[in-house]
């Protein structure tokens, strides 16, 4: 497995400049498995914190301890908005943990100026970062410097 | 003086003894009979073990033998799972035996999973139907769980299951957490 690795600086500045201290969701409905300690939206989903705000079909939390321990998004694509930022994937993952947002299946991030496209795309919500990682075989990692122009 | 010392034990022992004898029936078991005013009352049921499987405590309780529907006030109901308190309730009672077909929690009522989570449940109207083992409530629901708050309307606890649903306009917060 090929790990090719992007740091992006232009991206940091626009990434995760507050830290908010709660999550807004809003659903047209809503599932609790309270066994598996897990709580499903769905529909319409829209996560909100501060100036970022997540766009899925479907959320699955899981808990554990009363505490959250990952969040998976799903959607057509599912969105990530962040400032200056835009991200898509079919599935984001945040893991509360590592505090990262993973970009799984037909990810893309664009900003004003420049756009990543990959399998598997990672912000670093820690360090600023922006991880792309792929298979040297099957996938590409496209970075257009000019997406907007 | 020593009159108004009679005067008050008297009353102190009359009030020991409403208390003390305070009707308690149960239901499965067939024991007590189910057509009096009371001023508090307990309906307990047992699974065939003999465990206790459900008990509504209330501070008033009207028995409609006709209609066999009870009236009662500030209901407290427990299960192994849930402690659920209202201000009012009736419980629909089959006609046939002695089993609840219905019970309906109206005013400020207020649910609370006794096991695993710290969790809440506030509604203003609730139904128990003990044949599905569901819980269900058409009203706004706010459920409270540490630093989880979710809202929304048409409620549905699935006892067996251990599953909650809330059918629609859900919006919740979750504090303490950084996106």
């Amino acid at each position: 497995m090929f790990k090719a690795v992007f740091i992006i600086l232009s991206f940091s500045c626009c990434i995760f400049t507050a830290l908010a201290e709660e999550i807004e969701i809003m659903s047209d409905s809503l599932f609790v498995d309270l066994t598996a300690q897990t709580i499903t939206y769905n529909s319409n989903v829209k996560v909100t914190s501060n100036q970022k705000k997540i766009l899925a079909d479907k959320l699955l939390l899981a808990t554990q301890n009363s505490q959250l321990r990952s969040m998976h998004a799903t959607g057509q694509p599912a969105l990530y908005i962040a400032d200056m930022l835009q991200a898509q994937a079919l599935k984001i993952e945040f893991n509360q943990a590592e505090n990262n947002l993973h970009l799984l299946e037909s990810a893309k991030i664009i900003n004003k100026q420049s756009s990543i496209q990959g399998k598997h795309l990672i912000i670093d919500l820690n360090e600023n970062l922006l991880i792309a990682t792929s298979s040297p075989t099957k996938n590409k990692i496209i970075l257009d410097l000019e997406a907007n122009k | 003086m020593r009159l108004y010392w009679i005067y008050l034990l008297a009353l102190v022992v009359l009030l020991l003894t409403i208390y003390l004898l305070r009707p308690s029936f149960q239901l499965k078991n067939g024991a007590g009979q189910l057509n009096e005013y009371m001023l508090s009352a307990k309906l307990q049921s047992y699974d065939k073990y003999g465990n206790l499987e459900q008990l509504i405590d209330a501070s008033f309780w009207e028995f409609d033998a006709k209609a066999a529907v009870s009236h009662i006030q500030h209901p407290q109901f427990l299960n192994k799972d849930w402690r659920i308190e209202a201000e009012v309730a009736k419980i629909f009672h089959s006609k046939f035996n002695k089993d609840i077909d219905v019970i309906n929690l109206q005013g400020s009522v207020r649910a609370k999973m006794l096991k695993k989570q710290n969790l809440t449940l506030e509604t203003i109207a609730m139904q128990y139907l003990p044949r599905q083992n569901k819980i269900i409530s058409a009203e706004h629901v706010i459920i409270l769980q540490d630093e989880l708050k979710i809202e929304g309307d048409g409620l549905t606890i699935n006892l067996t299951e251990n599953t909650m649903e809330l059918h629609k306009n859900v919006q919740s917060r979750i504090y303490n957490i950084k996106l």
